[in-house]
C-alpha cells in the first residue's frame, strides 16, 4: 500500500519535477526578490519598498501603463487583421499558394530585424519620408513618438502571421458542410463569418490572442529601439535597473507585476469568451 | 408551384466530367431519387441545385424562375447533408431557429414554428441539447427539421441515412416518406442504396459517370429496365446473352423459345432471381445446385445450367431448402424481359473515365 502511494509521485517526477525546478523555483525567487528576500546582491530582509516605488514613482507607473497600452493595442490590431485574413485563406482564389507563403515571411524575421526595417522605412529621414518629401508632404513622427506608432507597426507586423497561422488552423478544422448549411439556411457570407467561423474558431482565436498578448507584455527589443523616450516600458526599466543600477529587488517586483497583470488579463479574457460562447450556444 | 427544372447542367472538375449535361424535371410535390454508384455525379448535381457548387453551363429553375445565378441564401432550398452539418455551438433550438432568424421572422413566430417542427420530428424534449449530446438518429432528425422549418420550396437530401445502422435506417426511411407525403415538399434524395431509392421514390433517376441513364417509377425500372446498368444496379439480376433466329430464341443451354417479333441477332435478357422457378427433384432436371445461402426470409441459390450460372431466389415458409449438388430444373418465365442495346453514353463511359 505504501509502495503504491510512492508510485504516482515517482511517475510524475520526470515531467512535474522538471517544471518545478526550471519554472517554479525561478518564479518563487522572483516573487521573493520583490520583497527583498533571496536577493542575489545586497540585503536580505523583508521589505515592501520595491512595490511602493513602483506605485509611487511616476516613471514606473507610466511605464506599466505603456506596457499595457502596447500589449493591448498590438494584440487588438493583430486580431482585427488576422481573423478576417484567416477566414479569407479558407477560400480558393488565384495566387493563394503564393499568398500563403508570403504572408508568413514576418515569422522568420527576428524582432530586432523587424525593428530596424521599420526604422529605415518610416523614421524621419527614412525611405518613406524621403519619397514623400519629393511631393512636399511632411511625414508625421512615427518612431520614438508619443503614441509608439512605430512600435505598434513592428509588433503587429510580427504578430499577424503568427495569429493567422493559429486561427487559420482552427478555421480549417470547421466542416465545410456546416458553412454550406448556414448558407442554404439564408446566411450571407458575412453572417457565416460572424456566426459560424468566429465562434467555431474561438479556441484558436483565444490561443493566438493570449500567446501574442503575453509576448507583447514582455517585448523588449522593439520598444527599446522604436519606442518613445518617455515613458519606457517595464521591460526596458527591468534591464536598466538590473544592469545599470543593480536594483535586483526592483527588477523582481516589476517582473512579478508583469506576470500578475498578464494572469489577470488571461482570467478576464477567459471569463469574457466563456460568456460569449454561452451566448453563441444559445443562438443569440 | 414548386416544379424544379434542370436543363443541360454540365460540370467538370479539372479534366473529369462530373455531369455531362443533365436534364431532369421534378414535379411539384414529387419525391425524386438520384441513384448511382459513387462518383456518378449525383451529389454534384444536388450541390449545384443548392448553389454550393457552380455549374459550368445549364439552367436550374423553380417554377418559372431561374435560380442558377442566385447565391444559396436566396434560393429557398432546404438541404440535409450526409454529415448532418449541425451547428455544434448551438442547441437544437438554436439550430432550428437559425434559418428563421436569417429570414427576419419575429421571436414569437420562431418559437411557434420551431416548436411545431420539433413535434413533427418527435424531438420536443431535446430542444436544449447540443448536437454532440444526441444519438446519430436524433442528429439526423434535427438536420431534417432544420431544413424543413424554413418551409423550403425544394428539399434536398444527400444520403441522409447512410451513417446510421440498418434497423434505424429502415425506420427513419419510413418516417421520412410519411413526412414528405404529409408536407408535399418537392424533394430530391441522393443515394447509392437501391433499396432506399425504391422504398422512397416516386421516380428514380439512375445515373452513371455523369450521365442520366434512365428515369422511371421504381416498379418500372425494376421490372422493365431499359438498360443493363439499371437492371444490375437495381437489385440482383441474371443477364443472359441469347440468339434470336427465325422467331426462335436460343438460350445458351440449348433450350428454345418461340419469340414473336424479334429480329435475328443477339438478344440480352434480364431475369430476376425470384422470377426463375426452381423445381426440386426433377427427373428432367437441367441444372445442378452449386451454392446455397440461407438469408432468413429467402434462400439464394447459385445454379449451373450447362455453362451458364444463374442466381435463383426462393421464399416462403413451406419452401424446401435444397443442398449443394442437388439436381433441379430451372424454368425461366414465359416472356423474359429483353434489354435494349447499351445506352450511347454507356459506350462513352470509358472515355470519361480516363
Amino acid at each position: 500500500m505504501r509502495r503504491k502511494r510512492l508510485v504516482l509521485p515517482l511517475l510524475l517526477f520526470p515531467g512535474g519535477g522538471y517544471l518545478l525546478v526550471f519554472f517554479g523555483v525561478p518564479l518563487f525567487l522572483a516573487v521573493m526578490g520583490g520583497f527583498g528576500l533571496y536577493n542575489i546582491a545586497g540585503d536580505n530582509s523583508f521589505t515592501l519598498e520595491h512595490y511602493r516605488k513602483l506605485l509611487v514613482v511616476r516613471e514606473f507607473r507610466d511605464g506599466l501603463i505603456l506596457t499595457l497600452y502596447l500589449a493591448f493595442t498590438s494584440t487588438g490590431l493583430g486580431l482585427v487583421v488576422s481573423v478576417p485574413l484567416a477566414a479569407m485563406l479558407q477560400l480558393n482564389f488565384v495566387g493563394k499558394k503564393a499568398f500563403n507563403a508570403i504572408y508568413k515571411v514576418p515569422l522568420v524575421v527576428p524582432s530586432v530585424v523587424a525593428a530596424f526595417l521599420v526604422l529605415t522605412f518610416i523614421d524621419r529621414g527614412g525611405m518613406t519620408s524621403r519619397a514623400l518629401a519629393l511631393v512636399n508632404i511632411d511625414m508625421p513622427k512615427m518612431v520614438r513618438d508619443r503614441w509608439a506608432i512605430g512600435v505598434l507597426i513592428a509588433m503587429t507586423w510580427k504578430s499577424i502571421p503568427f495569429m493567422t497561422l493559429i486561427i487559420g488552423g482552427s478555421m480549417a478544422g470547421i466542416s465545410k458542410d456546416v458553412l454550406h448549411a448556414a448558407r442554404t439556411l439564408g446566411a450571407r457570407p458575412l453572417t457565416v463569418f460572424l456566426r459560424m467561423q468566429i465562434p467555431l474558431a474561438l479556441p484558436g482565436i483565444t490561443a493566438a490572442t493570449l500567446l501574442t498578448f503575453i509576448g507583447a507584455m514582455g517585448a523588449f527589443v522593439v520598444p527599446n529601439l522604436l519606442g518613445p523616450v518617455y515613458p519606457l516600458p517595464l521591460s526596458v526599466h527591468m534591464y536598466d535597473n538590473a544592469f545599470e543600477f543593480n536594483e535586483w529587488g526592483l527588477v523582481s517586483a516589476m517582473g512579478t507585476i508583469i506576470t500578475l497583470v498578464s494572469t489577470a488579463v488571461l482570467l478576464t479574457y477567459y471569463r469574457l469568451t466563456r460568456g460569449a460562447q454561452r451566448a453563441f450556444q444559445a443562438g443569440h | 408551384m414548386a416544379e424544379l427544372t434542370i436543363s443541360n447542367v454540365r460540370k467538370t472538375f479539372d479534366a473529369v466530367v462530373a455531369l455531362a449535361g443533365a436534364n431532369i424535371t421534378v414535379h411539384d410535390g414529387e419525391f425524386l431519387t438520384l441513384l448511382g454508384p459513387s462518383g456518378c455525379g449525383k451529389t454534384t448535381l444536388l450541390r449545384i441545385i443548392a448553389g454550393i457548387t457552380e455549374q459550368d453551363t445549364g439552367e436550374v429553375s423553380i417554377g418559372e424562375q431561374r435560380i442558377d445565378h442566385l447565391p444559396p441564401e436566396r434560393r429557398n432550398i432546404g438541404m440535409v447533408f450526409q454529415s448532418y452539418a449541425l451547428f455544434p455551438h448551438m442547441t437544437v433550438r438554436g439550430n432550428l431557429a437559425f434559418g428563421l432568424r436569417m429570414r427576419g421572422v419575429n421571436r414569437s413566430e420562431i418559437e411557434r414554428r420551431v416548436g411545431e417542427v420539433l413535434e413533427l420530428v418527435d424531438l420536443a424534449g431535446l430542444a436544449n441539447r447540443f448536437p454532440k449530446q444526441l444519438s446519430g438518429g436524433q442528429q439526423q432528425r434535427v438536420a431534417l427539421a432544420r431544413a424543413l422549418v424554413i418551409e423550403p420550396e425544394v428539399l434536398l437530401l444527400d444520403e441522409p441515412l447512410s451513417n446510421l445502422d440498418a434497423k434505424l435506417r429502415e425506420s427513419l426511411r419510413e418516417d421520412l416518406r410519411d413526412l414528405q407525403r404529409q408536407l408535399g415538399t418537392t424533394s430530391i434524395y441522393v443515394t447509392h442504396d437501391q433499396a432506399e431509392a425504391m422504398a422512397l421514390a416516386d421516380r428514380i433517376v439512375v445515373m452513371n459517370f455523369g450521365h442520366v441513364v434512365e428515369v422511371g417509377a421504381p416498379v418500372t425500372l425494376y421490372r422493365q429496365p431499359k438498360y443493363r446498368f439499371t437492371a444490375e444496379f437495381l437489385g440482383n439480376t441474371n443477364v443472359i446473352e441469347t440468339q434470336a433466329r427465325g422467331g426462335v430464341l436460343e438460350l445458351p443451354w440449348g433450350e428454345r423459345r418461340a419469340s414473336r417479333g424479334l429480329r435475328d441477332g443477339k438478344v440480352t435478357l434480364s431475369v430476376r432471381p425470384e422470377d426463375i422457378q426452381l423445381e426440386p427433384h426433377a427427373d428432367d432436371g437441367n441444372a445442378i445446385v452449386e451454392a446455397v445461402t440461407f438469408l432468413g426470409s429467402l434462400v439464394q441459390y447459385q445454379v449451373r445450367v450447362a455453362e451458364t450460372q444463374l442466381r435463383i431466389q426462393t421464399a416462403g415458409k413451406g419452401v424446401e431448402i435444397l443442398k449443394v449438388n442437388d439436381r433441379v430444373k430451372a424454368v425461366l418465365p414465359e416472356t423474359p424481359h429483353i434489354l435494349a442495346e447499351d445506352a450511347p453514353q454507356q459506350a462513352s463511359m470509358s472515355v470519361v473515365e480516363k
